[in-house]
């Protein structure tokens, strides 16, 4: 266990010290501080349109984020070789994988500390409201996305090159509505066999989009916030998904020879 | 190959140029996806514009997503409102079956249209499907839908008007939702409009209804300069309207005027009847009657313009 938290502590201390982080939350901060600038007619009433653009903005950050921190720990590791005398301690291969996930998993929630700290700040300054339930549920929900991202790109990074890692796992990130949407769409049109593909892909492939509560933040006075048991189902469905792509990123790690 | 054989060509194709040029008339230029309303909104009505939402590659379609979004709070229907209706009078409506793209033929019904994420009866992907329902903003279908203000649109249609300057519709419906609240705002967004698309008389139309309205004042007084400024827009849009409108279009076969709508041609008569009752209330009664009786035999005949000069003849 200490093993795990001193690693994790060397990634997140490097990820704060790198300032990617900062440079990240800075350009979308500007971005969402831009788009502000617009004269919006000096109308009341349009906060669901500065709710909807930095939680979008924000939301891509932090998983651009999660995407590169994980997907470059294990690569460059082997790449600067400082694998071998991590190895040559006695850590065992799963505490290597869950300490390096564990800085990213911190890492990442620094970062989406941040973004929040800002949209809370930001919201209250504009005089708006903010549904409090539903949006602790949000943050929470991001986590659990960004867990799977994270070991998602884990694991490609162990089976991939790291260009390949980092470009799956983003465009897995960024269709996944997208690709929910298409994959209803599309069955009754599919033979046997293609509905049993497609019944695959959606059980294979994490389907994020299930976390995704930002719409309902946006337009959150009139939904309520999600029942225990609906969260309860879907911190479950991250840890069956993360533990999978920690498992096959251990296998993938297990066979590199060292 | 031997070089002489391209040169002759080339040659003959650069010293044409000048010619060609000669035809070349930049302010006709229109963006390759700046086709009629019409086509627009048949691309939109299609599966692929709901699926797609918010990462369409056009700002402007992207608008026609984001509207049905936006006015059922967060709940994303197959497109199915009426975008003529709303541009026109702002009405939230949904639209008939005209140019869908659905699966379900038998079952649909314009004013329960099917939601993107499917009901658990429709639906393969199990607890899946049951999360993504929970999760995102979802909605029975079958239940009546809640129709919410469009004010939460206007930063949308700024933004599609930024992106995409001839997006008349965009300024159309903005300008529709801003009215009531921010006249002078919306009327200076119409400017804007008039501005980046000098062919639209649509947009000139509806200024002149907003500054007409704007020049009386709340005490009953009338503003000269925005009655002149109401007077200049409705005359614009009618020399406008004039200029495109197919030549004979025929309101029982619309579908032989491709460039043309009924929502346009309600549009261009609506123009031209402002434009001759402002002549009646400000200024004279003879021209109103001309005005009447020129525009109605334009169209080939419209009941209200002649109703309306029989009276104004019959008056003292």
């Amino acid at each position: 266990m200490n093993a795990i938290r001193l690693i994790a502590k060397g990634v997140l201390i490097e990820g704060v010290r790198r300032r990617e982080i900062y440079a990240v939350v800075l350009v979308s901060v500007l971005l969402i501080g831009a788009v502000l600038t617009v004269d919006f007619f000096d109308i009341e009433g349009i906060e669901k349109f500065y709710r909807e653009v930095a939680l979008l903005v924000m939301s891509f950050a932090t998983a651009a984020t999660a995407v590169v921190l994980a997907a470059r720990q294990l690569p460059r590791e082997f790449e600067n070789r400082t694998i071998y005398p991590m190895m040559a301690r006695p850590v065992s291969r799963l505490q290597f994988l869950l300490g390096k996930l564990s800085g990213v998993l911190l890492a990442t929630l620094f970062c989406l500390a941040i973004f929040m700290a800002v949209y809370v700040a930001g919201t209250l300054w504009l005089g708006h409201r903010i549904p409090w339930a539903l949006f602790g549920q949000y943050v929470f929900l991001q986590l659990l996305m960004m867990t799977i991202v994270a070991t998602m790109s884990f694991w490609l990074s162990m089976v991939l090159n790291l260009d390949a890692a980092i470009s799956i796992a983003a465009v897995l990130y960024l269709s996944a509505s997208v690709l929910s949407s298409l994959v209803t769409y599309i069955f009754p049109d599919l033979t046997t066999v293609g509905r049993y593909l497609l019944t695959a892909f959606v059980y294979l492939v994490p389907q994020l989009q299930i976390f995704d509560l930002s719409a309902k933040a946006t337009h959150g006075t009139d939904w309520p916030p999600l029942s225990l048991a609906t969260m309860a189902m879907l911190t479950a469905y991250a840890a069956v998904y993360s533990s999978g792509f920690v498992g096959l990123s251990l296998l993938a790690f297990r066979r590199r020879s060292l | 190959m031997n070089g002489a054989y391209w040169r002759i060509p080339s040659l003959a194709a650069f010293l044409l140029l000048p010619l060609l040029a000669g035809r070349v008339r930049p302010n006709d230029y229109e963006a390759s996806r700046r086709d009629s309303q019409t086509a627009i909104e048949r691309r939109n009505r299609t599966a692929i514009a709901a699926i797609l939402g918010g990462v369409r590659t056009s700002m402007a379609d992207m608008m026609f997503v984001k509207t049905e979004v936006y006015m059922h709070n967060g709940v994303a229907y197959m497109p199915h409102l009426n975008m003529d209706a709303l541009s026109q009078r702002g009405e939230v409506v949904a639209d008939d079956h005209d140019g869908h793209d659905d699966h379900d033929e038998e079952a649909y019904d314009p004013e329960f249209p099917p939601t993107v994420i499917p009901t658990a009866g429709k639906d393969f992907r199990g607890i899946v499907g049951e999360l993504e329902r929970r999760v995102r903003p979802w909605d029975d279908p079958d239940r009546p839908h809640i129709h919410t203000s469009g004010i939460e649109l206007l930063p949308w249609y700024r933004m599609m008007t930024i992106s995409d300057p001839t997006n008349v519709r965009a300024y159309q419906i903005g300008a529709w939702w801003l009215k009531g609240p921010k006249p002078e705002e919306a009327l200076g967004f119409l400017k804007e409009g008039i501005a980046n698309n000098p062919r639209a008389f649509q947009l000139p139309y509806l200024a002149g209804q907003i500054a007409a309205k704007l020049a009386k004042g709340e005490n009953g007084e009338t503003d000269s300069a925005r009655t002149a400024e109401a007077w200049e827009f409705f005359d614009a849009a009618t020399a406008l309207m004039m200029k495109e409108r197919p030549e004979g279009y025929d309101r029982d076969h619309p579908e032989n005027f491709p460039g043309w709508s009924e929502y346009k041609e309600e549009d261009a008569r609506g123009a031209v009847r402002f434009a001759v009752y402002f002549e009646r209330d400000h200024g004279s009664r003879d021209a109103a009657i001309e005005k009447a009786v020129r525009y109605s035999e334009f169209f080939g005949g419209d009941g209200v313009l002649d109703r309306l000069a029989r009276r104004l003849e019959n008056e003292d």
